[in-house]
């Protein structure tokens, strides 16, 4: 949980997290009592080598509830801030996590945009958040448009179009940018196998123009 | 790619004019993503059924497939990059699992949803 997204949810939960921290980080570990003491020790050294400003281990069940009431209750807290949001889904690479955090920051600011963030980092999986109002005239618009170019600083540090929600219509016009010609010409290839009329979903999957060659034997 | 999908081309054609008479079935291993692409392309200008066979491991499964041409993933076995850090893994299509995980392994790290 970054900066602002701690914010919202300790104002909505009240689990004490450190409000005016960089971030949150929320480990858990599952096991035999033995060995997951020594795990936690583990992970708390892990945490003190790295400049951890506070470091809390839940005593009892209540209070492991609460933490993870914390992030679990993170897209409704973020309603304080402002009535909509506008989440994005990708993936990066774990070691250039920092480096792209730092630039959609960059971008929510030139734009004058609101970012809260929470992310499962461990693997990688990295969901920008701008909160905004619709019903301010352009503003989804201005949203969606940073939104996307955050997704491109995404794909430049050698991550992917989407973590684990998929493409849909709102990524499809995206595929251009991590696929080539050809491999969006082989997938529209596949699917004209199946739907040679184009009667499933016409314009839905990929994006138009994807084919490329006229059908063989025509 | 362009020379290597010329070359690949006359060499299909060669083959179809010398087995003209005879059901002749072919198998060509690939040693580079290039060479594949220039294969399949090829093989997808002369309309010729084609398929893939890796370590055939799962070669009962679905429909039987009639193919004048098999292209085998043998040639293109090596794991490109891996990056630990990162949990990332780029690998060429006929990398053999066992091999794979074998080297993960190293740093506890597994690329295969169990089946």
């Amino acid at each position: 949980m970054d900066g602002p997204m701690i914010e919202a949810v300790e104002n909505f939960v009240h689990a004490g997290l450190p409000v005016g921290a960089g971030a949150v980080l929320l480990a858990e570990v599952v096991g035999h009592p033995e060995g997951i003491a020594a795990e936690a020790e583990l992970i708390r050294e892990i945490a003190r080598s790295n400049g951890a400003a506070a470091i809390r281990t839940a005593a009892d069940e209540t209070e492991r509830a609460l933490l993870w009431k914390g992030r679990k209750s993170a897209f409704g807290a973020v309603a304080q801030a402002a009535p909509d949001y506008y989440l994005n889904d990708t993936v990066v690479p774990r070691t250039r996590f920092v480096d792209v955090l730092n630039e959609i920051y960059a971008i929510a600011d030139r734009d004058g945009l609101r970012l809260l963030n929470v992310f499962h980092a461990g693997d990688g999986n990295f969901h920008p958040l701008v909160s905004y109002d619709a019903s301010e005239p352009g503003m989804t618009d201005k949203v969606v448009a940073a939104s996307h170019e955050m997704v491109q600083v995404a794909i430049a540090a050698g991550g992917t179009l989407s973590g684990e929600h998929g493409i849909g219509i709102e990524k499809r016009d995206l595929m251009r940018d991590v696929f080539s010609t050809d491999d969006l010409d082989a997938q529209a290839r596949v699917r004209e196998a199946f739907d040679p009329a184009g009667l499933l979903n016409p314009g839905k999957v990929l994006p138009e123009g994807s084919r490329c060659f006229d059908r063989p034997g025509t | 790619m362009t020379t290597l999908t010329s070359v690949t081309r006359k060499l299909f054609e060669r083959l179809r004019d010398e087995t003209a008479d005879v059901d002749a079935e072919f198998a060509v291993a690939p040693t580079s993503l290039e060479e594949a692409a220039a294969i399949l392309r090829a093989a997808a200008e002369a309309h010729i059924p084609t398929t893939f066979l890796g370590g055939g491991t799962h070669a009962g499964f679905g429909s039987p497939v009639r193919a004048e041409l098999v292209i085998t993933t043998a040639g293109l076995n090596r794991i490109v990059d891996w990056k630990p850090d990162d949990l990332t893994v780029v690998v060429q299509a006929g990398v053999d699992v066992d091999t794979l995980e074998v080297e993960i392994a190293s740093r506890d790290q597994t690329a295969v949803f169990p089946e």
